[in-house]
Formats: structure tokens, sequence, C-alpha cells
């Protein structure tokens, strides 16, 4: 009779699955940093009420926010090659899977950060705008010293939220062939046949990875607020 | 091919993948039935500050947010039979589970991930009603329990129907991952219908129309619930 949990095999396959986590870091990285910059014009693209761009925005969050994120990456990965090589590009072939995965979760990211910019846009107070105004600043730089900074030390616990369950959901990408820890737990399994150990060692790093970035946000809050 | 989308290939599939809706839906109202009471009793232990079950509740809230709901998906559906069959082993009770459905699994696990989140729901709910109005129900002799279903829980429920309807939201947007537990739902059902005919573009685009339909229809019902419970609210 086999053991039923190989704790050694867990220990074991630990710093394997681990080393893995660049992958993890780099997509949720880089969907972070290009997510809240789109977001962030997309707020202020609704909250100006920007012809047509407007209502662009509008369909485009609602599509984001009422579609699964799964659906979203299959769409993408397998959907937008067949939509180019129909419009007649063909080395669509050797665009690597990864490239995918960052466009929909920066698209992702960017639709659900666009409503907390929107509502830390709106939170600062309309004298602050007009007071830049009224020193002579254009309406780009209005917004790039005196709205955005105040909005981003209100936004960043609601931000760390976002980062946070974009952290989670890069367990996804492993659907589309991107080899990042699920994956490899997902080889390694096939190989031992020991799946659930490898699972935990995953959930394990995930644990630890949401507790490092919500520490930091709480140190970056700290940090940031001006009151 | 002329066509970039093609359109009436669009309508039929829609049609075809309408069948997979009732388990989508099923397994999120089956989940949310179960995450609520789960949530509810984890919620009441951290308030009612139960001593060794109190610190149970809290990891639990702290680690089922932290682990992602497909690690979360993975871990039931390899851990579950495992830990069954060493019961049956060590008891000799047989629980079967042999044969148990992978629809179980995606139950269990998206309730442990739901659970966890509806439990800080409920809290911060219960923690939103003034400590008063407990208070001045057991001063005219209720019990903690009379007090709290009948003074506290209506006063919480306004303020938590909103997040429920977010969370449940979420929760048919997370069905969405359990094809890969072998459940076929929507998502599970498009893609065995895509390995048949490779048509991804159209196919993949009707699934998330029909997600996007879904969560408007729940969104639209989820406000009128609102404003049905908040109803008592206007003189305040």
């Amino acid at each position: 009779m086999a053991t039923y949990f190989d704790f050694s095999y867990m220990i074991k396959s630990f710093p394997t699955i681990i080393s893995y986590i660049d992958i993890t870091l780099l997509i949720t990285f880089v969907a972070v940093v290009i997510g809240i910059a789109l977001g962030s014009i997309i707020a202020i693209i609704r909250i100006n009420k920007v012809k047509v761009l407007y209502q662009i925005a509008g369909i485009y969050i609602s599509f984001m926010r009422g579609t699964p994120f799964l659906v979203q990456l299959f769409l993408c990965y397998f959907g937008l090659p067949e939509l180019l090589q129909k419009l007649g590009v063909q080395d669509i072939r050797n665009v690597p899977a990864l490239f995918y995965v960052m466009l929909v979760f920066s698209l992702h990211v960017g639709a659900y950060s666009s409503e907390i910019m929107r509502s830390a846009i709106l939170a600062i107070d309309k004298g602050q705008i007009e007071a830049a105004y009224s020193i002579g600043m254009g309406n780009i730089r209005a917004y790039q010293r005196i709205v955005l900074p105040q909005a981003f030390s209100l936004a960043i616990p609601s931000l760390t939220n976002t980062v946070i369950s974009t952290l989670k959901g890069t367990s996804l990408v492993f659907n589309v062939g991107v080899i990042d820890m699920m994956r490899k737990a997902d080889l390694m399994g096939a190989y031992s046949q020991r799946n659930l150990e490898l699972y935990i060692d995953v959930a394990i790093i995930y644990i630890l990875l949401c507790y490092i970035f919500s520490k930091i946000s709480q140190i970056i809050e700290k940090r940031a607020s001006y009151v | 091919m002329g066509n970039i989308i093609e359109f009436s290939f669009m309508y039929d599939s829609f049609w075809e993948l309408l069948q997979y809706v009732p388990i989508t839906l099923f397994l999120a109202v089956t989940t949310m039935i179960f995450a609520c009471v789960l949530g509810l009793l984890n919620a009441l232990i951290q308030i009612k500050e139960i001593p060794v079950l109190k610190f149970f509740a809290h990891s639990y809230v702290l680690l089922g947010r932290a682990v992602p709901t497909m690690v979360m998906l993975y871990i039931v559906y390899f851990g579950l039979p495992v830990f069954l069959m060493a019961f049956t082993d060590k008891t000799g009770i047989d629980t079967g589970y042999q044969h148990i459905s992978p629809i179980f699994f995606a139950i269990v696990g998206l309730t442990i991930h739901t659970g966890a989140y509806l439990s800080e729901v409920f809290r911060s709910a219960i923690l939103s009603v003034d400590k008063g109005q407990m208070e001045a129900a057991e001063s005219i002799g209720m019990t903690w329990w009379q007090g709290f279903y009948r003074i506290v829980a209506r006063q919480a429920g306004v303020f938590a129907v909103p997040l429920l309807a977010n969370q449940f939201l979420d929760l048919i947007k997370g069905t969405s991952l359990v094809f890969t537990i072998t459940v076929v739902e929507l998502l599970g059902g498009a893609k065995i219908a895509c390995a048949d005919d490779y048509r991804y573009l159209e196919r993949y685009l009707v699934v998330a129309l029909i997600y996007w339909g879904i969560s408007i229809i729940f969104e639209k019902l989820f406000l009128l619930a609102e404003r049905k419970v908040g109803i008592f609210q206007k003189g305040i």
C-alpha cells in the first residue's frame, strides 16, 4: 500500500516548481503596468465624456467585466490568429503564446482598473483641477501633476486587489500552453502520479506571493498618503 | 473564404451552445447556496469568537482567498479522492470515491473558494449594523439568535445584497474553469465542438456573448433585488 500523501516528495519538488515563478511575476508585472496606464486613460475619457471613445470605452468595460477571463484568453489565443489569417496576415504562427496572454491580461486589468481610477479621480475635489487651470496649467499637465498623483494614492488599496487577482489569474495561462508553475506541476504529476502534492506546492507559493504583495502595498500606502 | 466572420455559423452555434447554459447556471446556483451557508457559519464563528473554531475560520478566510480558483479546483479534484480512499481503507466504510462525478468536485472546489469571500461579505455586513440594535433586542428579552434573526440579519441583508451580487457574477465567470476537471459546461462544450471543426473565432465569440448576456441579466435582476430589499431604508 503506497502512502496517500508523500510529504517528502512535496518538499523535494518545491524548488523545481518555484523556479517557474518568474513567468508568473513577469505576466503580472506587464499586465499591471500596461493595464493601469490603460485604465487611467479610459477613466479620463469616461469622466470627460470624449465623444465616440466614451461609448467604445463603455462597451469595452462591460464586455471585459461580463465575460470570464478564460473565454477572453481563448478568444484571443485561438480566435485572433484565425481572424488575422482571414485578413491575409500569414506569419502568425511565430507569435509566442506569452504575447497573447499579456495582451489579454493587460486589457482585462485595464477594464477593472479603469473603474477604480474613475472613482478615485472623481473623489478628488474639483477645486484641485480648477486651481491647476487658474495657474495656467493645461489639461494634460493638470491631470499629470495634480489629479493623477492624488488619485493613485487614493486608489492603492483597490489597485492592490486588482494586482492580487491578476496574480491569481496567472494560474489560468497554462491553458494556452505557457509553461508556468501550474503547467510544471501538471507535467511532473503526469510522471510521478502525485498531483496533489504538487498542486499544494503551487498553492503555498501563491499564498506566499499574495502575502508579500499585500505587505508591499501596505508599505506603499503609508508612504504615498498625502494626508 | 469570403466572409471574415460567418454570422450564420454563429447563429447555429449559439443554439448549439445554449444547451450548456443550464449546467453553468446549475453550477453557479448550487455553489452559491452552499457557499452562503459556509460563509455565514464562518462569519458567525468569527463574530461570536468561538474559541478554537475562530482560529480555523480565520485561517480559512486567509488561505481560501489567497489560493487561485484553478489551484483550488485541482487540489479538490486530486485531493478529495485520495482523502476518501484513505478514509475507506482505514474505516472500511465505502464512500464510493471511484464513482463520484466530476461535477461534484467542481461544486466542492468552487464552494470552498466562494465561501471564503462570502464569509468576509457576511462579516462586514453584520458588523455594519449598529451594536445598539443587538443590545436593544437583548434588553427586551430576545435571545442572541432571536435578535440576530429578527433584527440584525435583516438590516445586514440590505448591506450584503450588492456584495453578494458581485460575488455571484464572479462565480458565474468562475464556472468557466471547471472544464479543466472534465465537467462539460458552456466553455467546455465550446472547446469540444471546436476540436471538431477548428472554428475558434466564431464559437468563442458566441461563448463570450452568452456569458456577457448572462452577466447583464443577473446584474439587472440584482439591481431589482437591491431596490426591493432596501425599501424600508428610504426613511433614513
